[in-house]
């Protein structure tokens, strides 16, 4: 089965949003919704509807992004939703901000054609990773001690 | 802490006996992980979390009690190389890279640890693909471990040099799973209780003092395990060389002998 994304990008960016969405939805994917949707494109109700019909975050970083804080709440909610997230810069001289890196995400490079022809597999790999580890967090340490993911800044 | 206290060639470590010419290696089977881009160790196994091959510290059998057999074969046979191989989900086993045993430790009593003198992982070279010596021992199925001859190691070695050298990409991708699993579980390691990452800081545990471990299998027919030293229970699919709680040593003793 195809996963249903989540695109989260900064307002800034809708544009290159666009082509990305473009891109992914040929590889066969779809969208459940996007940081700033345009009116009508999906069926759903608010940012939060919308990321719990999908299974992966799919978040654009850009020069944009690290400032934009609708874009770390979804990071941090894709967190809270066991939702998959996989990062694609599409500058690659963008450092990855450190909020984003100490998720663990699968970093892409949007101007490498190896890296794209990896995204499919990357964006499973991320829907897996996510189903295994709150699994893994539910059934608590080695020890028995409750799993609980460390406070944010 | 300075960690070079606990790195060869610092007691007890030992140099791998050089016995002349290069006898027999080992080829050794080790879970990848499903979710990394090379295929590392898999390091969120659930229930399961894999320590080694421990590239962050290019050892084997440090931290993990992973095939004993093979291990105690390798002190008594003098061998010097292990091959690894691994299954990629989807794509077949892959050769995957190699040390060059420069150390031994016994760590405890009958249990034998190496470290590696140099160490290369490079972009998996699949199994199907080998040709001449090096694709007949690949090939046959393999379970763990085989032991293959030295014009076999000698191939096998060739077709790990001629790609380029990927191991700080594979102690890259170590570190972003490592990274998922706090971010989602609290631990890097959750079913070692541990926050923190492999390195020789945190081989203390695990070298000082020659130990008399309890006599133990390394596996438990439930999945869990007590500690003879502080009576906690451990749920780990194989047996944890250091208690989580209490961090004692070789106590670990299956739940249903206990």
């Amino acid at each position: 089965m195809q996963e249903r994304l989540y695109l989260s990008h900064a307002e800034l960016d809708a544009a290159a949003a666009d082509d990305v969405q473009a891109y992914v939805a040929d590889a066969g994917f779809r969208f459940a919704g996007r940081s700033v949707p345009d009116q009508g494109q999906f069926d759903f109700g608010d940012r939060g509807q919308q990321m719990r019909a999908a299974s992966v975050v799919l978040v654009l970083l850009t020069d944009s992004m690290p400032e934009d804080e609708v874009v770390a709440r979804e990071i941090d909610a894709s967190l809270d939703l066991a939702m998959g997230l996989v990062v694609l810069r599409m500058d690659e001289h963008v450092d990855v901000p450190q909020h984003l890196w100490d998720t663990g995400a699968e970093v892409l490079n949007w101007t490498s054609a190896v890296d794209l022809d990896y995204l499919p597999i990357a964006i499973d790999a991320a829907r897996k990773g996510a189903v295994l580890l709150e699994k893994a967090a539910q059934r608590g340490s080695g020890s028995g001690a409750a799993c609980a993911r460390p406070p944010r800044h | 802490m300075n960690a070079n206290v606990y790195a060869p060639p610092a007691d007890p470590w030992v140099p791998v006996t050089d016995g002349g010419p290069a006898p027999e290696a080992y080829v050794s089977v080790y879970l990848s992980s499903p979710l990394a881009r090379l295929p590392v160790r898999d390091v969120t196994r659930l229930e399961d979390n894999k320590s080694d091959p421990n590239l962050e510290t290019s050892t084997y059998g440090l931290f993990s009690t992973c095939e004993p057999i093979m291990r105690t074969s390798i002190a008594n046979r003098g061998i010097r190389e292990i091959f690894f191989v691994t299954t990629i989900e989807g794509r077949g086993r892959a050769l995957v890279g190699y040390y060059a045993l420069g150390w031994s430790a016994i760590v405890d009593e009958g249990d034998v640890a190496f470290a590696a003198s140099q160490s290369r992982f490079v972009d998996p070279i699949m199994v199907a693909s080998l040709r001449g010596r090096a694709g007949k021992a690949l090939q046959p199925r393999l379970r763990n471990f085989k032991i293959v001859d030295a014009p076999t190691a000698t191939a096998l070695r060739h077709a790990v040099d001629e790609h380029p050298d990927r191991t700080d990409d594979y102690l890259a991708e170590i570190t972003r799973l490592e990274r998922m699993s706090l971010s989602r579980t609290g631990f890097r390691y959750p079913s070692w209780d541990r926050k923190e990452p492999f390195s020789w800081d945190a081989a203390a545990p695990y070298l000082s003092d020659l130990n008399v471990a309890e006599d133990a299998p390394n596996s438990s027919p439930t999945g869990a395990w007590i500690c003879a030293a502080c009576k906690s229970r451990i749920v780990n699919r194989a047996r944890l060389k250091v208690c989580n709680v209490c961090n004692a040593r070789g106590t670990l003793i299956p739940e249903e002998s206990h």
